[in-house]
């Protein structure tokens, strides 16, 4: 029954569900890293899924509707960072209250132009993003299903994560990053520009989560649901605390959480004797517990996280 | 110099004062004038000789949901076919419904339709305060004590979820069927058990399997559910919920057939190159009956359990695969249906979720 086939199957579904959880986690890890706290991410993703959707059924571009979903993650994250880093308004209120905000936006906008009355059948669109094959890669045996055949998206946030691991840890820049999210004070009298930088990472973590939002509307599926993200925003800024703000370490949580949940969908579908479906379903909420009982002891986040920063000179 | 800026200063304010003194003024004529002007195009003579019956339907999720799309549906070919007046209120949270039940009461409505299991509580305690005022709930628990101004209905379907059972019994090669659905809750287990007793009615070998992903609204997930049953074996899929249709598409793709029952409204338009069926929910012919209890003032209460035979479940083909569907089970399945609605069959209700009951 268990076949290589099952298996490949598992792994391939996990890195499905990993990938926007990925991209998100890693932009907002970036911004955490400098002392922000965005929780907004969730709102940027599923504008980014609106976006993405509306471009994707009015022109059906799908290169088009990518572009146009960053750039709607990208404002919505510029409008977060006038809000906490020009204004310093608390970051957990302004991050939450820009979640409620797009949800109202993204249906009222959907109603708006698909009319009030709407057809027992959703809009959707006809063709969605195609998984590109990675020539000779691809034909590996066994690997090369699981690894080379994906949406270029899940390449791209495999290679962010090396990517941002060598510019948090190996680069001035990231120095600099860093020192501000412990410090922003000293960093600031160090003459580093604590604004600026801050700014320039939340319109950069903008535009990914809108991209990985988008992934959900015009990727996976064919359709903008309300509210289709459905926490996945969240569950990324968690893996993040899990992973103790190391991208490296982000990867495999994220890999681990999103495997987890595959299994157990495959736990319910393969009807494994002696697992009843009741355990499955608890699967991931077990594991997000035990593991941060595990490793999330003692860890501690950026010093500066999450407080407004004031320039005293 | 000093007392000169003061007395600068006073005018300064004193003219901000008058100002603002102006501009409320203003603004409260411009508001009489308004009101008047408005209210008495609506205090107008209108000749309506037959009372229009007023109805009012709150939802808690959108109305693309369609649990919700079914109602408006029906309230929709009402307000075109019956001459009633309709309005809604969506995304209506179980917290503030009292308040929204309330208003539509004091604006006049006659029906009022909670269309939520979670409204229920309030429901019962308004009916109770608002004799004459109708309401129908939608869904909630069948042991409580209802007012008799009460009727509760539910997605009482299960007789088309049997029928797509017994299809999906009789043509599968693999001997493995599944469903994807959202929480083990009695109307969703009502459906899949219906589901699972059909196929089994005919193919006593036949493996079950329900996979539940623990959201109302989740395609991306509902997709890889699916995909996880197609690896397991599944040649046939009941989506209850948004998700499997893509995944069986991705294996058609790859050269499997995997066909799917939609659920609630004929969701065939979506994917027509897979879904065979759709299980689904009709409630026009009970809008119109509330409506004519209304007209004639003989409003009554209780619970609704209406099946196939009250045109309210139906199992309905996919025109484009209507074909693929073999002459022998077409017959059995029209046969089955004729004997649901002369009440000659019963297809049994199971408001659990046992997978041993399907061993």
């Amino acid at each position: 029954m268990i076949t290589a086939e099952v298996i490949l199957g598992l792994l391939y579904s996990s890195i499905t569900l990993l990938t926007p959880l990925l991209l998100a986690g890693l932009a907002e890890l970036l911004v955490e890293r400098s002392g922000i706290l965005n929780l907004s991410l969730e709102g940027t993703m599923l504008m980014g899924a609106f976006v993405a959707f509306m471009v994707a059924f009015y022109t059906g571009d799908l290169y088009y509707a990518t572009l146009l979903a960053s750039i709607a993650g990208a404002v919505l994250c510029l409008l977060f960072a006038i809000l906490t880093i020009t204004l310093a308004l608390d970051q957990m209120v302004t991050g939450l209250a820009l979640n409620l905000l797009t949800i109202g936006i993204t249906s009222y906008l959907y109603r708006a132009s698909f009319g009030w009355y709407v057809s027992p059948i959703p809009p959707h669109i006809q063709t969605t993003l195609q998984p590109i094959e990675i020539p000779v890669l691809s034909q590996i045996l066994v690997i090369g299903k699981i690894l080379f055949s994906h949406l270029p998206h899940t390449y791209a946030a495999f290679v962010l994560v090396f990517l941002t691991w060598w510019l948090l840890f190996k680069t001035e820049k990231g120095l600099k990053i860093r020192a501000i999210g412990e410090d922003p004070q000293t960093a600031d009298y160090l003459g580093i520009n604590v604004n600026l930088t801050r700014y320039a990472l939340l319109i950069l973590e903008g535009c990914i989560a809108g991209i990985a939002g988008s992934l959900l509307s015009i990727g996976y599926y064919n359709m903008f649901l309300d509210n289709m993200t459905q926490g996945r925003g969240y569950i990324a800024i968690a893996l993040i605390i899990l992973s103790r703000w190391n991208p490296l370490l982000l990867l495999g949580g994220a890999f681990l959480f999103s495997f987890i949940d595959a299994l157990q969908l495959r736990i319910q579908a393969f009807n494994i004797p002696f697992l009843p479906y009741q355990f499955a379903l608890m699967l991931p909420y077990l594991f997000t517990i035990v593991l941060l009982f595990v490793a999330g002891r003692k860890v501690k986040g950026p010093a500066s996280l999450a407080k407004p920063f004031k320039k005293l000179r | 110099m000093i007392k000169m800026c003061a007395i600068h200063d006073n005018v300064k304010r004193g003219i901000s004062k008058m100002a603002v003194v102006l501009i409320v003024a203003l603004i409260i004529v411009v508001g009489i004038v308004a009101w008047y002007a408005f209210s008495s195009i609506g205090v107008a003579p209108q000749p309506t000789p037959v009372k229009k019956i007023k109805v009012a339907v709150i939802y808690v999720t959108p109305i693309e949901e369609p649990w919700n799309t079914v109602m408006h549906e029906a309230m929709t070919w009402a307000v075109n076919n019956l001459g009633v007046e309709y309005v809604y209120s969506e995304k209506v949270d179980t917290a503030d419904v009292e308040r929204v039940i309330r208003e539509y009461i004091a604006a006049g409505y006659d029906i009022i339709i909670p269309h939520s299991w979670g409204y229920h509580e309030v429901t019962i305690k308004i009916a109770k305060e608002f004799p004459n005022v109708a309401f129908a709930q939608g869904s909630g628990p069948t042991d409580l004590e209802y007012p008799p101004n009460v009727v509760l209905y539910d997605y009482w379907i299960q007789d088309a979820a049997y029928l797509a059972g017994v299809t999906a019994g009789k043509m599968t090669k693999t001997n493995v069927i599944g469903v994807v659905t959202a929480y083990a809750v009695p109307d969703v287990n009502r459906l899949v058990n219906a589901f699972a007793a059909g196929a089994k009615s005919v193919n006593p070998g036949v493996n079950i399997r329900a996979v539940f992903i623990e959201s109302w609204f989740d395609p991306v997930k509902g997709k890889e559910a699916a995909k996880a049953l197609i690896e397991a074996g599944a040649d046939f899929i009941y989506a209850e919920r948004y998700g499997p249709f893509e995944a069986a598409r991705e294996a058609l793709k790859e050269g499997k057939t995997v066909y799917c029952f939609g659920n609630i409204v004929d969701q065939s338009g979506l994917a027509p190159d897979v879904v065979l069926a759709s299980v689904t929910w009709d409630l026009k012919t009970f809008v119109k009956h509330l409506i004519e209890m209304k007209r004639a003032g003989k409003w009554e209460g209780g619970i609704y359990n209406w099946g196939m035979k009250e045109g309210w479940a139906k199992l309905v083909w996919n025109p484009e695969l209507k074909t693929k569907v073999p002459p022998d089970v077409l017959k059995l399945v029209e046969d089955l249906e004729k004997q649901i609605i002369d009440g000659k069959f019963v297809v049994p209700i199971y408001e659990d979720w046992v997978p041993e009951r399907w061993k």
